[in-house]
């Protein structure tokens, strides 16, 4: 297997390779796995695609992510050679031109890819959906969620203040990868919803704001309805201003539970978020509105007089996500770009060695 | 076909790499003082009427070339 990348000769020693990856910005500013030709070679066998395959254009560079290239910055993120067909999937799904990775890329707003994984190979390969699911302490979640922002640091170029003008950043960009958690969900899962099949392995790659903690422990769902749709909708959020954006609801399973036992499925709750989320016209600023509208009118959007969260009920996102510890659950808002887009994920190839 | 990119100072290093990476290196900008967004309109369109000459004999040049 021949590999194409250029080669340094540096010492074996982990600090000393960081700093120098660091100090030509091929770093997030943590200290990285140094990826010497053995580990990339390693990293390789987790996937049944050649080292010089394209998985896609890499906006604003143009740079061909090749499986190598991919292969490299999973190994200085810390990835098990497993975890390489989610991280294919996910550049594939990020490098289709309809997910406007380039904006993604240079904009001002603080967005970033929030991978979701559902299917089988979630607990295969130990993606985290329960407790903390986007915090601290999941393996898998966190260096695949880092190797896939290194990927755009890397090989798109997106350096921060540089190229990418991100305003104020969030610590989603150092990486944010999680699981449905199916087993606790009383609803089907995300990408049955989205139309693969349950045993399907998938990615779903959506580009996210911060998330919004929505706290409410009670147990009536009347009560956690009018919580959940009074927090998800105001006049700065991302969503506002891009009718056709994919914002995230992910609910917890305590509150997905409530909701289910009053009748409410996955769809229902879509509608409901539809027709309850919406802001008055005279809310949004002048220059919010012409973001919004475009070449149209206001009324153009408008319904019933309010403008909608989204344009469709099914452009939210709904995933069930974290314990049943605490009544919190949160909304991740989706401006212009970076809109849900889902891939399945190719099964682990047959063991090779090296 | 003639054009001119728009650009702020601060997205100047944006700009080269979005026109490299677009294989268009030798894209004609312009480059506009930062940041206009939280100036009024009518400072806006008065920067915008300063920078017009200029624009237009990059325009002019792009046809000729």
């Amino acid at each position: 297997m021949r590999l194409a990348s250029s080669r340094a000769e540096l010492d074996d020693d982990v600090e000393a390779v960081s700093a120098w990856f660091h100090e030509r910005g091929h770093t997030d500013g943590l200290p990285i796995v140094p990826p010497t030709e053995r580990r990339v070679r390693a990293m390789l066998a987790g996937t049944a695609r050649t080292p010089d395959a394209s998985l896609g254009v890499v906006a604003p560079t143009g740079h061909a992510c090749t499986v190598e290239k991919l292969a490299i910055n999973a190994v200085m993120a810390g990835c098990r050679p497993d975890y390489m067909p989610v991280l294919v999937a996910a550049i594939e799904a990020m490098t289709q031109p309809q997910w406007m990775l380039g904006s993604m890329q240079s904009t001002t707003n603080p967005l970033t890819p929030m991978l979701i994984v559902n299917g089988p190979v979630r607990t295969r390969l130990g993606i985290h959906g329960g407790a903390g699911a986007m915090g601290p302490g999941w393996r898998a979640n966190a260096t695949i969620g880092r190797a896939i922002r290194l990927v755009l640091l890397n090989v798109g170029g997106a350096v921060p203040g540089d190229v990418d003008k991100c305003t104020q950043g969030f610590v989603g960009k150092y990486g944010l990868c999680v699981a449905e958690n199916e087993e606790e969900s009383p609803w089907p899962p995300l990408h049955v919803a989205r139309g693969f099949e349950p045993s399907d392995d998938v990615v779903t790659v959506v580009g996210v704001n911060a998330s919004t903690n929505v706290h409410d422990s009670s147990d009536r769902w009347e009560d956690l309805i009018k919580t959940l749709t009074a927090s998800l909708v105001s006049p700065g959020t991302a969503n506002v201003v891009d009718p056709h954006s994919t914002p995230v609801l992910a609910v917890n399973p305590l509150h997905a539970r409530i909701l289910a036992e009053a009748g409410f499925t996955r769809e229902r709750l879509q509608r409901h978020v539809f027709e309850h989320c919406r802001i008055r016209p005279e809310d949004l600023s002048g220059r919010r509105t012409v973001l919004r509208v475009g070449e149209h009118g206001l009324e153009h959007f408008a319904v019933d007089g309010m403008i909608p969260f989204t344009n469709r009920p099914e452009l939210t996102q709904v995933v069930v996500l974290g314990s049943l510890a605490g009544g919190h659950s949160c909304y991740l808002p989706n401006g212009h770009f970076g809109h849900a887009a889902s891939r399945r994920i190719d099964a682990a190839p047959p063991r090779i060695e090296p | 076909m003639p054009s001119v990119v728009l650009i702020t100072r601060a997205f100047e290093r944006l700009a080269d790499v979005v026109s490299n990476g677009s294989r268009l290196p030798s894209l004609h900008r312009h480059v506009l003082p930062h940041p206009l967004n939280p100036l009024p309109d009518e400072r806006v369109a008065a920067i915008l009427r300063e920078a017009l000459p200029s624009i237009v004999r990059r325009l002019v040049a792009g046809a000729a070339a």
